[in-house]
């Protein structure tokens, strides 16, 4: 549809010269109830966003649709839009504050993989918009300069370095609390060492003077104590408590404090519910489960396999819930190495 | 499923065993003893502080050995017991990794060490946890947890060295932090000898 044949009573626009999700943020913001049609000249798709009272209501696209959906569509940075007002869908998609949702499909695009929004956006701004204040605009020149040396960044990163060693190096050990147990073993240890690509506390080096050398942890360089790991999950705002705990209920590492649970009971609990749905998933066959969220009236617990062990974060309520994944996810990753 | 700590603490902690006139306690297809542990603990202490400095060394080898030999026969025992086929081995899914589990699980009940696993590699290594355990309350200003030490090393003897009784000091627990020796918890790393 040709914007010069659009009505008076319709908000259109390019959408190169801002971004998806201020514009539906702003649309959010004024109450409105209508539909937003993005259209992308880059891939000729079409989506379809539905307000009403301001409240987002469904999105489409394509095959997709909901947060999905909205994923998809929060990436698009060429093409128009246009907004008509009083049109509404019967068909309800999302059902969660705007904002959560921009933060669930941004999240959802940053795990599959795909350019992400958060490469776009400032983590502050991300935070910020929780507070229900809008996103600032980004500079178009700054965002694509920050891609970039992002992408740098990512090539220059240590451990893929380290992860990209031959074979026989093996991958590297874990400075966590095993590690460190390790180490504190004395030397008589370190005097049975050998030089065999099966040990993986070894590794090869060679020093400025092209001597060859073996050292021990080469990990120091990139792993961290499962302690500070935990720590920086409660640094996650709305995190009030991070627990480990072993599959049989035993509670491993415990950070914060929530008087909302006792974590013992937690670890037996978590333990209890855990066997239950991986027994479900062996029976349904839809491989091992990934996450599980209880939301309870004056709790949300959010679990996760970390290797041998469960990992909880119980949060006051699911207001950060998307934030609390997006953020949580690496450190997640950090700790499955460990357990 | 895996073994699961608050049902076999539940089970066990129901069971009614009761010491006889010679203070022994038949159960677990062993016979525990009736002593306090303060008693031990002073036991251990005494031998340490008494002993010269030459014969330290030969002093905490031979606590240590003690240890894993009775950890072996009476963890040997414990697992093949009635009570913890009864109680614990129908949780077992995952084999000898279940079966300690189960082990620790039978500790904590016990009120021995309030104990787990925390980190396992079959037949490799084991890391061990405890957050309450008898032997930290034993005063020799270091890392004195001889029992939990060494039978964490007799249990995964069990688990994956040679069988019974040819395992003994397959593997070896080295006793990593120690509430007694100023730490947080107590922690053992169980390795290849």
């Amino acid at each position: 549809m040709p914007l010069d044949s659009l009505k008076e009573d319709v908000f259109a626009g390019s959408i190169s010269l801002t971004n998806v999700s201020d514009l539906i943020q702003f649309i959010g913001m004024s109450g409105k109830t209508g539909e937003l049609v993005l259209i992308n000249e880059k891939s000729d798709e079409e989506g379809k966003l539905y307000f009403t009272e301001g409240k987002l209501f469904c999105v489409l696209t394509g095959i997709f649709a909901g947060i999905e959906a909205l994923s998809k569509i929060l990436l698009w940075n060429h093409g128009k839009f246009f907004f008509t007002r009083d049109i509404s869908s019967i068909v309800r998609n999302i059902d969660m504050p705007l904002n959560h949702a921009i933060m669930e499909a941004a999240r959802l695009s940053d795990e599959s993989g795909q350019a992400s929004l958060f490469d776009d956006l400032d983590e502050d701004d991300l935070f910020s918009s929780f507070d229900d204040e809008p996103v600032k605009q980004k500079d178009l020149t700054k965002k694509s300069i920050t891609a970039e040396l992002k992408v740098i960044d990512e090539n220059l990163d240590f451990k893929e370095t380290v992860r990209s060693l031959p074979a026989g190096f093996g991958l590297p050990p874990l400075k966590n609390s095993w590690t460190a147990s390790m180490k504190s073993v004395p030397a008589k240890e370190n005097s049975e060492k050998k030089v065999s690509s099966s040990n993986l506390n070894e590794i090869q080096t060679i020093n400025s003077n092209g001597e060859s050398s073996l050292i021990n942890e080469r990990s120091e360089l990139e792993m961290r104590e499962s302690t500070e790991i935990l720590s920086d999950l409660l640094k996650v705002p709305g995190v009030d408590a991070v627990v480990v705990a072993g599959r049989d209920g035993f509670i491993i590492e415990t950070a914060g404090s929530s008087n909302r649970i006792n974590v013992d009971d937690l670890g037996a609990a978590m333990a209890n519910t855990i066997n239950g749905i991986e027994e479900m998933g062996k029976e349904l066959n839809v491989n091992k489960y990934q996450d599980l969220f209880i939301e309870y009236g004056r709790a949300v617990i959010m679990c996760k396999p970390v290797g041998d062990a469960i990992a909880a974060i119980i949060s006051p309520d699911a207001s950060k819930l998307g934030i609390i994944r997006h953020k949580a996810s690496k450190l997640f990753d950090e700790l499955k190495e460990i357990f | 499923m895996t073994v699961m700590r608050d049902k076999v603490v539940k089970a066990l902690v129901e069971l009614n065993i009761r010491g006889d006139e010679n203070g022994l306690m038949p159960g677990y297809n062993v016979l525990v003893n009736f002593l306090p542990t303060t008693f031990w603990n002073l036991f251990t202490e005494r031998l340490i502080n008494a002993a010269p400095a030459d014969k330290k060394e030969e002093v905490l080898t031979g606590l240590y050995k003690a240890a894993q030999e009775c950890g072996y026969h009476t963890g040997y025992g414990i697992i093949n017991s009635d009570e913890f086929k009864s109680v614990v081995m129908p949780m077992v899914t995952e084999g000898a990794k279940d079966v300690l589990r189960g082990a620790y699980a039978v500790f904590t009940a016990w009120g021995w060490a309030k104990s787990g696993i925390v980190q396992i590699k079959e037949g490799e290594r084991m890391v061990v946890r405890a957050t309450d355990y008898y032997e930290q309350h034993i005063k020799t200003g270091g890392k004195s947890s001889f029992m939990f030490s060494a039978v964490s090393g007799a249990f995964f003897d069990l688990a994956y060295g040679p069988e019974y009784p040819n395992g003994l000091g397959t593997f070896i627990g080295d006793q990593t932090k120690g509430i007694e020796a100023g730490d947080e918890f107590g922690e053992v790393l169980v390795r290849k000898k």
